[in-house]
């Protein structure tokens, strides 16, 4: 009954997503929609490594990045499709984020964190000095918009940012789903006991590292995903979108909504990128009234929105639970 | 079922652990006592992987065990609690539970994607033995209750809960009896006996409570500065000059 409600909630609020594009027809708000789902699957990747295994990454973005310079140099030079380049990217952001993860996650906390964002400021150098390549701070123009889909009976170009829309909202879902099954997973299990206790995850046969690297090789690689949906959106990409500042705008996104959940991560997506757009009303002030509501969530909600919430209703539930018991160990 | 053939460790210029000799046999209860610091919990480190020794080796079931991994040795047979509270905090007495069955699990990513056939079978077998368990230990009425949310003595035996979902053949128990109250002191005496004669677990334990060790142990093992001084029955042991030594010093023997 409890999950057949939540399927429920969670179709209709699929259906009403189907319509956002019909309600909102103006480029400047689809275009915040296409973005809040580009953040969306960042954010679920990121919730992956930083809530549910417990690491801390402050290079998320280089992975984004990677993701999105492959796609867009493979597009560009080779002329691959979309739709080939999307799953090269995200194969090539995994191995990387594999290949560091295998070095850096025998540190922890700050240390983590801190090489991490070096890592971060590492990848933005390339990018910027790599000019054969990368054609440095000019960035890559050019970028060739995804080949019509040929679905059967029917082909729909992407053309407008309706399109872009749903082919985001798509690839968003389908993303929420594989953390959803993995987190609810054996996977999912270990990772929460690594980050809840390593010592004694390990001292219960979970070999730790290797389940840290495999959640950092996911997570990297649906960000180099994220990557190339973005380049394939923008059409163009220089360094200056893939900054360790970015990774932080990310790591707030999940501290927010909740990063040891699933909707969490999608909610402080969705709400910090719409969020500063609605703030512009109030001109100068704007970064500040950002600001001072950021420190206060977190004050306030060190859980995030939804986390907060549902601690809530879960401590209501205990409260309960605590008398319950009590008499049962009493009787 | 368990061999270790002199183990040493030193850290700096300490010898933690010195060519310790140790033997388990199948099926018994064996205690390793030692005033603090002789080196009982480093011995249980050195054995399950959490400390590589400088010289000497384990066996375990005929394997070597010494250079493993904490989780290869573990999913060995070989587990162990700690001697601090070592609990999953934030997750619910349940779910700590149902996480000890890792190394039981092994449902493929294709599987887990589609919560395939594999996936669910694991999730009933799971929630079956993690109900067996809890109410092994007593824990069934606290199992919705976040670990840190129990009473002192409950989480202790939420590790043990814990270390026996994991299906040890052989399991370690680090102080388990450590500020337990004498009726909890009771009850755990109670599961310890039972972890053998009903799962069949042969159990080596590490504790202080003399009443504890002397009322469950086959056998028992006396460590002081690193060096194995005494090994045998609770009587002999008891009675042997060097473990008297140990304990109360010298001048106590030469007294009485």
């Amino acid at each position: 009954m409890k999950v057949q409600a939540r399927i429920f909630i969670i179709l209709i609020s699929l259906v009403a997503l189907l319509f956002v594009p019909r309600l909102f027809s103006m480029d400047y708000y689809m275009h915040m929609f296409v973005m809040s789902e580009i953040y969306a699957v960042l954010a679920l990747s990121l919730a992956l490594i930083v809530g549910f295994s417990g690491q801390v990454s402050m290079g998320h973005a280089a992975f984004y990045g990677i993701g999105a310079y492959v796609s867009a140099l493979l597009s560009v030079n080779f002329g691959l499709s979309f739709w080939v380049t999307i799953w090269i990217a995200g194969f090539a952001a995994g191995l990387v984020s594999f290949m560091i993860g295998v070095l850096v996650l025998r540190l922890r906390g700050h240390f983590l964190a801190i090489t991490t964002a070096f890592f971060g400021i590492l990848v933005g150098l390339v990018f910027n000095n790599w000019i054969g390549v990368t054609n440095g701070p000019m960035g890559v123009a050019g970028i060739p918009r995804p080949a019509p889909l040929n679905l059967p009976g029917f082909t729909v170009a992407i053309q407008t940012r309706a399109h872009y829309y749903y082919l985001g909202l798509a690839f968003a879902v389908m993303v929420a789903f594989l953390v959803y099954r993995l987190v609810n997973s054996r996977i999912g299990n270990a990772l929460i006991a690594i980050r809840e206790n390593e010592e004694l995850a390990r001292s219960i046969g979970i070999n730790a590292m290797a389940y840290k690297v495999l959640a950092f090789s996911i997570g990297g690689g649906l960000a180099g995903m994220a990557g190339s949906f973005y380049a394939h959106y923008i059409l163009f990409i220089s360094p200056v979108t893939f900054t360790v500042a970015e990774s932080i705008n990310m790591l707030v996104m999940i501290i927010f909504g909740g990063m040891s959940t699933l909707f969490g991560p999608i909610l402080g997506a969705v709400f910090l990128t719409v969020l500063p757009e609605f703030l512009r009303m109030a001109g100068s002030l704007r970064l500040v009234i950002y600001g001072v509501a950021l420190v206060v969530f977190i004050i306030w909600m060190p859980l995030g929105v939804w986390g907060s919430l549902k601690s809530f209703w879960l401590g209501r539930r205990q409260a309960s639970l605590s008398e319950a018991g009590e008499s049962q160990e009493h009787s | 079922m368990l061999e270790a053939r002199g183990l040493s460790i030193s850290f700096g210029g300490l010898k933690a652990v010195e060519g310790v000799d140790l033997f388990v046999k199948e099926g018994e209860i064996l205690s390793l006592i030692g005033p603090n610091g002789a080196g009982k919990t480093t011995l249980f480190n050195l054995l399950t992987g959490f400390l590589k020794p400088d010289s000497g080796e384990a066996l375990f079931l005929g394997q070597p065990i010494t250079g493993r991994q904490p989780h290869e040795i573990a999913a060995m047979g070989l587990v162990r609690t700690f001697q601090k509270t070592n609990i999953f905090a934030e997750a619910t007495v349940k779910d700590s539970v149902a996480i000890g069955f890792h190394t039981r699990r092994h449902a493929n990513i294709g599987d887990i994607l589609v919560n395939g056939p594999t996936s669910r079978l694991e999730k009933r077998f799971i929630d079956g033995q993690t109900r067996e368990i809890l109410d092994f230990t007593g824990l069934l009425p606290w199992s919705e209750y976040l670990g840190k949310n129990l009473p002192y003595g409950k989480q202790r035996l939420l590790a043990i809960a814990l270390a026996l979902a994991a299906k040890p053949t052989l399991l370690l128990l680090d102080e388990p009896a450590t500020g337990l109250n004498p009726v909890e002191t009771k009850e755990l005496i109670d599961i310890i006996l039972k972890i053998r004669s009903i799962y069949g677990i042969t159990v080596l334990l590490i504790e202080h409570n003399m009443k504890l060790v002397i009322s469950i142990s086959d056998r028992i093992v006396v460590l002081n500065f690193g060096q194995k001084i005494a090994e045998g029955r609770p009587d002999e042991v008891a009675k042997n000059p060097a473990v008297i030594e140990a304990y109360l010093g010298r001048g106590f023997r030469n007294a009485s």
